[in-house]
């Protein structure tokens, strides 16, 4: 007897369908990917329970005839690309012709649509792959597809769901992304009925971040953007303030081509240019995006997109690195520049007196959030409760062709990081697209700072200078740890390079010394063995989860289990990142502790030679503005501001 | 308030009451030194609540009180006063001022009344012990510096003070070394009794203090539940003991080593000196010093650092196997700065056993260490 028989239809595509569609988010994803391509400016998605008993999305793009509806749900039915060719100069999130049949294969799929310009819309049931009913209806322009009882039919991956919860979560993570991927598209989510997200649709990155990470978060971002002179790369995105950090990734967010995508090099080269101004286990905010020639990517490496393989890995690393290496500098310098320019702004208002005129600002957005009422999309005949709404003009929120947003009006002008950037590794001086090459921030502050007069300290700790019209306070322990700090990376490197590795010299315990570990603690411990045995700890494990240590690095003998506990704190919440050389960057930032360990205290009394000694070690930095922790290392305030406050002048 | 006395002994009381005055308090009250005289004498406190320390001189007094003053304030006009008598006089008013006469010299400077002053824990005179307070002096010296100043590990930050009959031992261990200094009583000496059997673990804090104020004499010490109390004649210190189990230090002295060496405690100690020359302050922890024998009579004392090297032949004596080792340099420092003697051995089990470092003679001291590993 033959055993080998051909699959049915049905279970071929279910099989199929696992590829494409695993649980609640990816339907939604494919679906929201749809109706992007289909030019939708407002998208709406709603679930039930989790999206396991139905989801819905709907969208105000341009539709579809009856017959190329009933042609969608073929299988490698698409009307995107013809030839495998066009995959390299793909502009649409879809091109498999896979989606549809997928979700149609494994739940029940309602699909409403209205082909713009036509008279009617039209309606089709598929149940198990298969049309079960058809009929005509009047319905807005566009599209929505329900679809229910997801893997209802498939106990073997229905078991796999998660709580609804859990699903939904998922699937707001999943409309988030997009959201943030396309500033130009109004998104909303509800979850059995409540709204989740909210996204105007206006194109700009700020309105959406405010929309997605809400107001505490958002005023706390600065807009930048970057050419690179080679005309190949646009970066534009915002990043979190210093002090604004998370201790997962989960605010660094990526965008190639309007695409939301996972790329560890993209992960990497954020990190590094943050290298030093964020303490152990924390992550930074950035949301980036990328335009690049479709040309240079492939998407066709994972059936559900998330991933991209770049043409060229580590010139992307390099360019974004510096991008947002360059934006960071200077958004430190708008820091220190900021008390001046809040109060020349602020110059005829005499209340800005009475109150308390920051002498250090960090760097705030300046856009206001005032942002248009999202739009809404009409109801649709035969649907459950959705509230009525007005559908708005559709001119104002057309998709732009390329994602050229401008810099909206009323940004820093010291923000527009092009000059900052362009100066930057390798750019061709005579490149047509730069101004006349400015100089870097730095350069233009350091140079005030050595030949500033010292006027004094502060409270043992800061340090007082002048120059010209302004003042500057530096906080001798900052500076010193910050000097410490490169110098010991410098070590470090050198070390590696000759073999040394003296930095990671043990110290043997005479007896062990017994550790008690916290559950939490313990789990680090055991997850990150590895890590802590490179630094040099050595541990012997007992009977009943006893732990002692046996070894320390030889750094740490002055107070071996404390600096052993930090560790194992700041590594509790961190999540260990896909293939971004951990070790390497844990042992770096150890570094930070041992720097401000051996720096000058803060209330050390420093002599005249030895504070022009410290500043000139300073400026000569590669990154001077920001301690290893990621505090300031020195303020900026003006004569005209004191003068103000001393009321001499109004 | 009023009284007056002799310079010389109010500064002495001064300087050794300053010591337990609290840096940093939330209490402006511990920043000062309390005076309170009455009854032909003026004793001075200072107490940071976790140690007290305590002298009494003697005063013409013509009206009892006590006030605080601060502690730096007096000790430094104290040390600049003229004359060999001073006045202390209160002043009625709605001001709290105190007059200080000396010579021509006269200041008025504020203080706060005395009354509301912590009291020293009482320790009643239960379970003494009497030692020279030179010995004591002697055994705080060479074991305190292995103390560890982490204070989350009380055992390891505090040394272990135990006495027998014939002998007095204190014992300091870090985590990664062990200074163990011995004292034997003169048996010879008629008027010397046999000690008291007792075992104190005393914080290291305190004993560096207690260390600087000890002079001639015996000192008189007395435990209660929580506090240890040193007598020391005019003078007194109070400190919290430590409530922890010690280690079993006796298993991690090795015997049995494999190579020894004999050195002059001078020469190595200098030129261990020249090696740390080249640490700056990010080397500090991390750049070790090598220890490598050639033949019997020579020691390599290799040091690299960032900053340079340095290569020194050391004359020694050895007895078994070659030495090649690397050290915290500042380990072996530490413990040839408090050898007394004109020669030490150093004995070594192999490049990652402990090494013992010793008098030649005598079993006055003794200090483990283990070697560096990468
Ligand atoms: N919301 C929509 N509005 C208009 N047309 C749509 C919509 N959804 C699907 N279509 C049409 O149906 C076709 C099939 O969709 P499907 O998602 O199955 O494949 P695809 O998007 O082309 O490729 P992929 O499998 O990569 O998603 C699309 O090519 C498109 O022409
Ligand atoms: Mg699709």
């Amino acid at each position: 007897m033959s055993r080998i028989q051909k699959l049915d239809q049905l279970t071929a595509s279910r099989i199929a369908a696992g590829e494409v569609v695993e649980r609640p988010a990816s339907v939604i994803r494919e679906l929201c990917d749809n109706a992007l391509d289909a030019g939708a400016t407002v998208i709406r998605v709603a679930l039930e329970q989790g999206g396991i008993r139905s989801i819905r999305v709907q969208d105000d793009g341009r539709g579809m005839d009856a017959a190329d509806a009933r042609l969608a749900f073929e299988p490698h039915a698409t009307s995107k690309i013809t030839q495998i060719e066009d995959l390299d100069s793909l502009a649409t999130m879809g091109f498999r012709g896979e989606a549809l049949p997928a979700i149609a294969a494994v739940a029940r799929v309602t699909l409403q649509t209205r082909e713009q310009g036509a008279a009617g819309g039209f309606e089709l049931r598929l149940t198990g792959g298969e049309i079960v009913a058809e009929r005509e209806l009047g319905m807005p322009e566009g599209t929505t597809v329900l679809v229910e009882d997801l893997f209802h039919e498939m106990p073997a991956r229905f078991k796999f769901l998660r709580s609804d919860r859990a699903e939904s979560q998922r699937a707001l993570d999943a409309v988030t992304r997009l959201a943030l991927a396309r500033p130009d598209v109004s998104f909303r989510f509800d979850a059995d009925g409540k709204t989740q997200l909210h996204t105007p649709g206006d194109n700009r990155l700020e309105s959406v971040a405010y929309a997605v990470y809400g107001d505490a978060v958002a005023k706390r971002l600065q807009y930048f953007r970057y050419d690179d002179p080679d005309g190949i790369v646009q970066i534009e995105g915002l990043l979190g303030e210093p002090g604004l950090t998370r201790r997962s990734r989960s605010w660094e967010t990526f965008v190639i081509n309007r695409r939301p995508v996972q790329v560890p090099a993209l992960l990497r080269a954020v990190e590094d240019a943050w290298q030093g101004r964020l303490m152990r286990g924390e992550f930074p905010f950035a949301l980036l995006h990328l335009t690049l020639p479709p040309e240079l990517i492939d998407v066709n490496v994972h059936p559900q997109k998330l991933e991209l393989r770049f043409w060229n890995d580590s010139q992307v690393y390099r360019t974004v690195r510096s991008a947002v290496g360059g934006a960071l500098e200077a958004m430190t310098y708008a820091g220190l520049e900021r008390a001046a320019a809040e109060t020349d702004a602020a110059e005829s208002d005499t209340t800005a007196a009475a109150g308390t005129p920051p002498l250090s600002g960090s760097p705030r957005m300046a856009a206001e959030h005032g942002t248009p009422a999202p739009p809404e999309l009409p109801d649709l005949p035969g649907t459950r409760s959705m509230p009525a709404g007005v559908r708005s003009a559709d001119s104002e929120h057309a998709p732009l062709p390329q994602p050229s947003y401008a810099p909206a009006p009323g940004r820093p002008v010291q923000l527009r990081l092009h000059d900052v950037v362009a100066a930057d590794e390798g750019a061709p001086a005579d490149s047509p697209a730069t101004e006349p090459p400015t100089l870097q921030a730095r350069d233009r502050l350091l140079p005030r700072l050595l030949e500033a007069r010292f006027r004094g300290v502060l409270f043992d700790t800061y340090l007082i200078l002048e120059e010209g019209d302004d003042f500057f306070l530096v906080d001798q322990h900052a500076a010193h740890e910050k000097i410490l700090y490169e110098q010991l990376l410098a070590a470090a490197a050198e070390e590696a390079e000759e073999g040394r590795g003296g930095i990671w010299i043990r110290q043997p315990c005479l007896a062990p010394l017994p550790l008690s570990l916290t559950a939490a603690r313990r789990a680090v411990l055991d997850a990150r063995l590895d890590l802590f045995e490179a630094l040099g700890y050595a541990f012997a494990f007992g009977p009943d989860n006893e732990v002692s240590l046996s070894a320390v690095p030889a750094a740490a003998v002055a107070e071996p289990v404390a600096s052993l506990l930090e560790l194992l704190d700041d590594l509790e919440e961190e999540q260990p990142a896909p293939d971004t050389g951990t070790r390497h960057e844990e042992r770096l930032l150890n570094f930070a502790t041992h720097a401000c360990k051996a720096a000058i205290k803060a209330h050390d009394h420093l002599h005249e030679q030895e504070v022009a000694a410290l500043l000139e070690q300073l400026v000569s930095l590669a990154e001077p503005f920001q301690c290893p922790h990621g505090r300031p290392i020195l303020i900026r305030g003006s004569l005209a501001e004191l003068e103000r406050r001393f009321r001499r002048s109004v | 308030m009023k009284f007056m006395t002799d310079t010389g002994d109010l500064l002495e009381a001064v300087l050794h009451a300053q010591k337990a005055v609290a840096v940093r308090t939330s209490m402006p009250l511990l920043e000062g030194i309390l005076l309170e005289a009455s009854g032909g004498q003026v004793r001075l406190v200072g107490y940071d609540m976790e140690i007290g320390i305590q002298s009494v001189i003697p005063a013409d007094v013509s009206e009892s009180g006590a006030i605080v003053i601060d502690a730096r304030m007096l000790a430094d006009i104290t040390r600049k006063l003229p004359d060999p008598l001073v006045r202390f006089e209160t002043v009625s008013g709605d001001r709290e001022i105190v007059q200080i006469r000396s010579g021509r010299a006269f200041f008025s400077v504020n203080y706060r009344a005395g009354d509301n002053y912590p009291v020293l824990p009482e320790v009643a005179r239960e379970n003494r012990l009497v030692l020279p307070q030179r010995e004591l002096q002697s055994l705080i010296a060479r074991t305190v510096f292995a103390c560890s100043t982490d204070d989350s590990r009380p055992a390891l930050s505090g040394c272990l003070l135990e006495s027998t009959p014939d002998q007095a031992e204190m014992v300091a261990i870090d985590g990664f070394r062990l200074a163990l200094a011995r004292h034997h009583r003169d048996t010879g000496d008629e008027d010397s009794e046999p000690y008291a059997v007792r075992s104190f673990l005393i914080p290291g804090k305190a004993l560096r203090e207690l260390q600087q104020i000890l002079g001639d004499g015996d000192a008189e010490m007395y435990t209660s539940e929580n506090h240890i109390l040193f007598e020391l004649g005019s003078s007194r210190l109070v400190s919290r003991l430590t409530q922890a189990e010690f280690l079993n230090y006796q298993g991690i002295i090795p015997t049995n080593e494999l190579s020894l060496i004999t050195v002059n405690t001078d020469a190595l100690r200098s030129t261990i000196e020249r090696s740390m020359l080249l640490l700056s302050a990010s080397d500090q922890t991390r750049s070790p010093v090598r220890f490598r024998t050639h033949g019997e009579d020579t020691l390599e004392v290799y040091m690299v650092t960032s900053r340079g090297t340095l290569d020194e032949q050391v004359k020694i004596q050895l007895q078994g196997e070659d030495i090649d080792c690397t050290f915290n340099p500042r380990y072996i420092i530490e413990a040839l700065r408090v050898v007394p003697d004109e020669r030490v051995e150093m004995a070594f089990k192999g490049g990652v056993g402990p090494c013992v470092l010793r008098p030649v003679e005598g079993d006055a001291f003794a200090y483990v260490i283990l070697p560096l590993r990468t």
